[in-house]
């Protein structure tokens, strides 16, 4: 066996998945990420570091062009599954696990690839190709000078939210992202960090209607929610907990569930330095905006994680909870957003749990 | 020094006149300032060599730090290329040779006409307190109170500088609790 | 007070990143171990992790991004790995250093300033917006922790009276100076991880810009950046030890055993700790840093500076 035999059944046990969920594919994704957790694999970030694509679901046309540029990106060796439904996890990422071992295979994807990288669309690229560089003339000789080196043209310039101007770089957040809501687009213009304008848009508006789901599953929704907002800011240990909790909603573990959901408050109520990163940032700054999206027009992201892990108990207990309108939401994250560094914009669009919103949505539309 | 030594110095030197000389005709703004940071490093690397060991390394410090820094104020405010684009970092040429030559001609007399000590003593025992008495002698209490008024007069300055001032942050009377802040800093000042 | 320490030929640089190597090894086993603790993963599945992680980067083809500044870009990501090892020389191994300086202390906090310009370099270089917001981000929260850094520095200095490395391991052979400088060591501690851009300091690298500055890494570039990355964690780690915890003191074992053993108690120490504290934003912890970090340290100076002139 040669050494790539060898470095490739070392490197599978090690493989990286990045995982995109399609609007329907909640429950594909949370088997996957079990899956992908008892083979010791790891979910990352960004298509550089995955070895498997893996969407969940059943992608609309849109997000199947940027699944398909995503896919672009990943470097090889390389495999791309599709996990449809929840039962197909398991024998997927094994199906997977046996063509990232097929060396020649991916030799010969890497040959039929392109070597360099092409600079053609970018208003969709979502991971990137910024643009940069801003025009001052002046005295300045630049004659004879390409002005769009790589086919991007250079970046203008704007006044950010300091009064300072910056170079203006366009955005996507979106649908590829970790901790996004799925199917969810947000076009910022980036001053800096700062967003100054941004649009959001849904992809494939005519999702399909979803079954049925049970006060259980909605409360899994939720802690998936929680766990978003807790690993976004960084406190990994609690959004394992929030995860583990979500597994055992959806598990049907019915016993050890309310405690372990007190034990979550309890270790979120105790971390003072999550309380300080979290509980500083306003949610709404704008009063007007606050009634329609049901957030006080104090609350910090701090008080919506609160929120959020009341209302799973709540959820537990049978009491009846208000559906949330997630057009409304979705409208309101441009507003909400502008102004805000890229940091905090993440923290505040994810305490508004949109992704469990709209499965609400589509259980009393369909 | 040894043969070695010497050697090695004048690569440091070399490399320092190079790379200064690349911050002008390298096609990128980042680029322009790590090259003026490989100068500087090839410098402090030499005060290393002339047995400065604190000095030497303090100008290497500072400097790719200050360079980090400089990287992000030449590629916000200079709104030029920091793309890899054919750029020109020279402005007003015919001026600018003019004072480039003559500061050029004015050290270069100074140099070759000063009176340099004949012969080459020995370095003294203690060659870095030497170097200070030279430098700083019976002046080093003020150079000691210059470092913190020079970073009271650039805190001063960036905060004269700010768009919002004290009056936008607290409120006309500056009796606000809370600082009026689109982001809060971390401490609540 | 004499030194302590020994210098030995530049041969032994080889021993030295060896070593490197295997500290960097034990912390990404550690760390990989607190990462995946629900799952009950069989112990040679956990000790052997960053050898997959290894043979997968090795497997994984490289790859850049249009108009990427390739040069500043490789430069960025091989810099960390380089700075970690120019940081070893002056680290004492119980008796033995590579490179006995007379301002050793200040050739570290040199050395963690370079990781200033790679972090950057890295995140500038792929043309990524989100690789270029992680390396912005590095530079505002290094703004914040460098100057208490420098000042916590200066108080082991102080209190040996050189800034040599061997002088003050020689400094503490009374009390270590953990004990009575505490505070320098917590503020010292708070820079080793911002400077290993780990724990509540990996902004630059958080999960809500896909990986920040490592966005755009793959293959080997990636495996250099992280493993360079790791070795300033574990660099910063070993220096702790002889400027705070006595270098190689202790009784019965020889001094590099000892070394090993305290260097290796606040390498984990730093990574669970890491793991504990959530992210620490930019504009946050620029304030605590300037506002409270830097008189704490200080002040801490100046309790370590009275303690000296009235010996």
């Amino acid at each position: 066996m040669g050494v790539t035999h060898v470095l490739a059944r070392l490197a599978v046990h090690a493989t990286h998945v990045l995982l995109v969920e399609a609007p329907d594919g909640w429950r594909a994704r949370v088997a996957a990420e079990q899956a992908i957790a008892e083979r010791g694999w790891r979910i990352c970030l960004a298509p550089a570091d995955a070895d498997v694509l893996v969407l969940c679901g059943t992608p609309g046309q849109e997000l199947t062009v940027a699944v398909d540029q995503v896919w672009e990106q990943l470097p090889g060796p390389r495999v791309r599954v599709d996990i449809p439904s929840p039962q197909d996890a398991v024998s997927r990422l094994e199906e997977a696990r046996r063509r990232l071992m097929a060396v020649d295979a991916h030799a010969e994807d890497a040959r039929t690839r392109a070597q360099t990288p092409r600079g053609a669309e970018h208003a969709d690229m979502d991971m990137g190709d910024m643009h940069h560089g801003d025009m001052h003339h002046g005295d300045m000789d630049m004659g004879g000078m390409d002005m769009a080196p790589g086919g991007i043209p250079l970046a203008g310039g704007a006044d950010d939210r300091d009064g300072l101007e910056m170079d203006e770089l366009t955005v996507q957040l979106g649908p590829v992202l970790p901790y996004w809501p799925p199917g969810v687009v947000l076009h910022c213009t980036l001053n800096g960090d700062v967003l100054t304008r941004a649009e959001v848009r849904v992809l494939d508006a005519a999702a399909p209607a979803a079954v049925n789901t049970g006060t259980r599953e909605a409360a899994a929704r939720r802690c998936d929610d929680v766990a978003a907002l807790l690993a976004l800011a960084g406190a990994s240990d609690l959004a394992a907990d929030a995860r583990r909790l979500r597994n055992a909603l959806l598990a049907d573990d019915s016993a050890r569930n309310a405690s372990d959901l007190d034990r979550l408050e309890r270790r979120i109520h105790r971390a003072p330095l999550l309380r300080w990163s979290l509980g500083r940032v306003r949610v709404v700054r704008d009063p007007a905006l606050a009634d329609g999206l049901s957030v006080g027009p104090g609350e910090s992201v701090f008080d919506r994680l609160l929120a959020m892990v009341s209302t799973i108990r709540d959820m537990l207990n049978d009491s009846v909870n208000g559906k949330r309108d997630v057009a409304q939401l979705v409208a309101a994250v441009p507003g909400l957003v502008t102004g805000l560094d890229l940091a905090v914009a993440r923290l505040v669009v994810a305490s508004l749990g949109i992704p469990s919103a709209a499965a609400a949505a589509r259980v009393t539309d369909g | 020094m040894t043969l070695i030594g010497d050697i090695v110095f004048w690569l440091f030197g070399a490399v320092a006149v190079l790379s200064g000389a690349a911050v002008f005709w390298v096609n990128s703004m980042a680029r322009a300032t790590y090259a003026l940071a490989i100068s500087f490093v090839a410098v402090g690397l030499q005060v290393l060599m002339l047995d400065q060991a604190y000095l030497g390394i303090i100008v290497i410090l500072m400097m790719v730090m200050e360079m980090a820094v400089m990287a992000v104020y030449m590629i916000m405010f200079m709104g030029m290329n920091p793309a890899l684009m054919p750029m020109s970092m020279v402005h007003d040429k015919r001026l600018s040779l003019s004072i480039a030559i003559v500061t050029f001609v004015l050290l270069a007399a100074g140099i070759l006409l000063t009176a340099w000590p004949s012969g080459s003593p020995p370095p003294a025992e203690d060659v870095t307190v030497a170097l200070g008495e030279a430098l700083m002698g019976s002046k080093m209490l003020a150079m000691v109170v210059l470092s913190p008024v020079m970073v009271a007069t650039i805190v001063a300055g960036v905060s004269l500088s700010l768009n919002r001032g004290r009056y936008d942050r607290y409120g006309e009377d500056l009796r606000r609790r809370n600082a009026d802040d689109p982001q809060p800093g971390g401490v609540g000042r | 007070m004499g030194s302590a320490v020994i210098e030995v030929t530049p041969g032994w640089a080889i021993a030295a990143a060896a070593m490197l190597g295997g500290l960097v090894y034990l912390a990404a086993v550690f760390n990989g171990m607190l990462a995946s603790r629900t799952v009950g993963r069989s112990p040679v599945a956990t000790l052997l992790r960053p050898v997959y992680e290894t043979a997968r980067l090795l497997r994984q083809r490289r790859r850049s991004t249009v108009a990427a500044d390739a040069l500043l870009w490789r430069i960025g990501g091989a810099g960390m790995l380089v700075a970690a090892l120019l940081k070893l020389t002056v680290i004492p191994f119980g008796h033995w250093t590579l490179f006995d300086f007379d301002a050793g202390l200040v050739w570290f906090n040199a050395m963690d300033v370079l990781v200033w310009a790679m972090i950057w370099l890295v995140g500038w270089g792929g043309n990524s917006a989100h690789a270029l917001v992680g390396g912005y981000r590095f530079l505002a929260l290094a703004v914040a922790y460098e100057l208490p850094l420098m000042f916590a520095l200066i108080a082991p200095a102080i209190a040996a009276e050189s800034l040599n490395v061997g002088t003050i391991i020689a400094a503490q052979s009374g009390l270590w100076f953990v004990v009575w400088m505490p505070f320098a060591f917590l503020i010292f501690s708070v820079g080793v991880l911002g400077f290993s851009v780990w724990g509540p300091f990996a902004s630059a690298l958080g999960p809500d810009i896909a990986g920040g500055a490592g966005a755009e890494l793959s293959g080997v570039d990636r495996l250099v950046f992280f493993a360079g990355r790791y070795g300033v964690l574990a660099a910063g780690a070993a220096f702790a030890v002889p400027l705070f915890f006595g270098g190689g003191s202790g009784p019965m074992l020889p001094a590099w055993m000892w070394f090993l053993a305290k260097t290796v108690l606040v390498l984990t120490a730093l990574i669970w700790v890491g793991r504990k504290l959530p992210l620490f934003r930019p504009d946050q912890f620029m304030e605590v840093g300037w506002v409270l970090l830097i008189p704490a340290g200080i002040l801490q100076d100046l309790v370590v500076a009275l303690v000296v002139t009235n010996q």
